[in-house]
């Protein structure tokens, strides 16, 4: 499937970033890829792999969304030790994608510490998406468990993908503590509200210029992801809007194209918001007036 | 986000790590493994454990006492009466 570039006429290639404008219109838009731990990503949409009506549309929709990061998780095993009826892992690896493990349901920097060193031996992998939840209605991280456990895993060569808060100083915190990829919430985890602080969103991009920003969590329509691409985001995580979502295929694909889209804004260069209007026209004050 | 966050659903038991009841003088050691109560393997090693429970070779990671030990670790994990031990799976996750 073609990128949404292509269809009107621009195309994204590896290279320097460089908008339109200072090329001329309807010239080549560079982007850079997106690298995080030394890898380079061509895709800026990472998914989840939860709660999908089957593992054939998950697949399928994995597929469609372009995405090459995928999120998994672990959990204790049954009493009596019998393994899961389905081999989730072996077959998301034959997608081709990569594993983000995640440290889903730790409530202290200790419970995620010990589940991120074993999801690094389970999916071969030191890239972990640290969640240390604080309030189990909001889902929301609990800032000084989540530094504790990412200065420890950053400490102990993991690649820490924190997902945080949009207050700028526990971003921060997170960075000192060897973060090097920040993923603030848009809105609690599969609310579907989207960005519910845009202003603390666009403060975060502001303040941190050279910090890879990965907007994960409460997105529900593509438009939510398009947005967070077009405050500057360089990627977007998403699970249940695309696995909850009447045909799961097929927002996967319009959510890719969204981020897409959003992405291409960005690099475009959106005008400034005017209080009041700006004629587009260049006519001289009123035609039949003389 | 996964849906194994929440209450109930996550890798409950890690907290709970050191927790060690106390046997009756003379019984039998026990360890608990997955949250049930058995005897203690023999030889007295994580990897015995597991190979009795037919998880040996099985794509699964171990804590002991809510401390990872790593697979290269489970031969020379000796276990102690009332060890806690639990097993984790990959899961889909977002």
């Amino acid at each position: 499937m073609g990128t949404i570039v292509d269809a009107v006429g621009t195309a994204v290639s590896a290279g320097t970033k460089q908008s339109a404008g200072e090329q001329g219109a309807g010239a080549r838009i560079d982007d850079s890829p997106l690298t995080i731990g030394g890898v380079a990503l061509r895709s800026r949409f990472m998914i989840g792999t939860a709660r999908y009506p089957s593992p054939q549309v998950l697949a399928k929709a994995i597929e469609a969304s372009g995405a090459e990061v995928v999120t998994m998780g672990l959990k204790r095993q049954l009493a009596d030790g019998a393994a899961s009826a389905n081999d989730f892992f072996a077959m998301i690896r034959s997608l081709g994608v990569r594993v983000l493990p995640n440290t889903a349901g730790c409530r202290t920097a200790r419970e995620a510490v010990t589940l991120a060193q074993m999801a690094r031996e389970l999916f071969e992998t030191s890239w972990i998406k640290l969640e240390v939840i604080g309030d189990e209605y909001t889902l929301q991280p609990d800032t000084v468990e989540l530094v504790e456990a990412a200065s420890q895993l950053a400490r102990d060569g993991f690649e820490v993908l924190p997902y945080c808060t949009d207050d700028l100083v526990a971003c921060r915190r997170l960075l000192d503590a060897g973060c090097r990829v920040l993923m603030p919430w848009g809105a609690p985890i599969g609310s579907g509200q989207g960005l519910l602080n845009p202003w603390a969103l666009r403060t975060l991009r502001a303040r941190l210029p050279e910090v890879a920003l990965v907007v994960d969590a409460g997105l529900g329509a593509p438009s939510h992801a398009a947005q967070a691409m077009e405050l500057g985001y360089d990627a977007v995580l998403l699970n249940t809007a695309v696995a909850q979502a009447r045909d799961p295929v097929a927002m996967a694909r319009a959510f890719r194209l969204a981020i897409e889209a959003g992405r291409l804004g960005y690099l475009g260069g959106i005008i400034e918001r005017q209080d009041m209007a700006v004629a587009s026209t260049p006519v001289p004050g009123q035609p039949f007036t003389l | 986000m996964s849906e194994s966050r929440g209450i109930g659903s996550g890798p409950a038991g890690l907290t709970q790590a050191g927790a060690r009841p106390a046997g009756a003088g003379g019984a039998a050691p026990t360890i608990v493994f997955n949250g049930t109560s058995m005897p203690m393997p023999d030889p007295p090693t994580l990897c015995a454990l597991l190979d009795a429970q037919g998880l040996g070779a099985a794509r699964i990671a171990t804590a002991v006492n809510g401390e990872f030990v790593p697979r290269t670790g489970r031969a020379s994990k000796r276990l102690e009466d009332g060890d806690k031990v639990l097993t984790f799976e990959a899961i889909v996750g977002g």
